[in-house]
């Protein structure tokens, strides 16, 4: 099984029983800028885990999940992770939480047609801003490798000011002015 | 900025997010099969399921590296 294979089969599961979703993460970074290889997949969903993970499990005999419910310690949201049997890479799917910007990029997330389906994807810019927030809080740097791949491959079609205010809000103004500065100049 | 980068950033620009989101997997796909690669050459007498286990060790290890 290839993880276009594993991937494709979560959203066609979503797809299929109407489950609310977004792929979130570097899979997500991917849609608007230079790909880059990832060791997992991530969804938010607004549904009920423990739900999803049950009807995941029944709902395929070709694809079979260990639903397995966890807790996200940065965000504070709840998640299950799916591994796949025979495989190591692993998708982890999040509770839409309660947060007010997770809330609204979920309400903003737009709908791209890829492998003959539609999939729903975070925006551009709820992308910018999630990655700038999670290299303050996990002090990644492919985060913000990732945020300024994504400002210098699309920095003529994102939202400034959006982006901006929410930046402001969440401390990471001067970060993202950083690698404006370095796009710019690039 | 060196030609390298600026010729990855319009190549980016050039594609449509069908074809990012397909390469991506791709990489995604190409990464791990590399890796497994690696661990039955390091033990040749390791299972499939052992092959996955030692890949999902390292992946681990690779994450935590990450989060430094």
């Amino acid at each position: 099984m290839n993880i276009d294979d594993i991937v494709l089969a979560v959203i066609d599961h979503l797809n299929e029983h109407h489950v609310p979703y977004m792929i979130v993460g570097s899979l997500a970074t991917n849609v608007y800028c230079n790909p880059r290889s990832t060791e997992d997949g991530d969804f938010v969903v607004q549904a009920n885990l423990a739900d999803l993970a049950r009807n995941i499990r029944q709902g395929r005999s070709d694809v079979r999940f260990d639903p397995q419910m966890a807790f996200e310690s940065v965000t504070g949201t709840q998640k299950i992770v799916l591994r796949i049997e025979g495989h190591a890479f692993d998708v982890e799917v999040f509770q839409l939480g309660n947060d007010e910007h997770d809330q609204l990029r979920f309400s903003r997330r737009i709908q791209v047609q890829t492998f003959d389906r539609p999939v729903w994807i975070a925006s551009l810019e709820d992308m910018i801003i999630t990655k700038l927030r999670w290299s303050q809080h996990a002090g990644r740097e492919k985060d913000i490798s990732d945020a300024r791949n994504l400002i210098a491959v699309q920095r003529d079609f994102i939202d400034w000011p959006y982006v901006e205010s929410w930046c402001d809000r969440h401390g990471t103004r001067e970060l993202l002015e950083r690698l404006r500065r370095e796009c710019a100049a690039e | 900025m060196d030609s390298s980068t600026r010729e990855q950033i319009e190549r980016a620009r050039r594609m449509t997010p069908d074809e990012r989101f397909r390469e991506g997997l791709a990489l995604c796909d190409r990464t791990f099969r590399l890796m497994q690669d690696g661990i039955r050459h390091q033990f040749p007498q390791a299972t499939a399921d052992e092959v996955v286990r030692i890949l999902r060790e390292r992946l681990a290890i690779i994450r935590k590296i990450e989060a430094k």
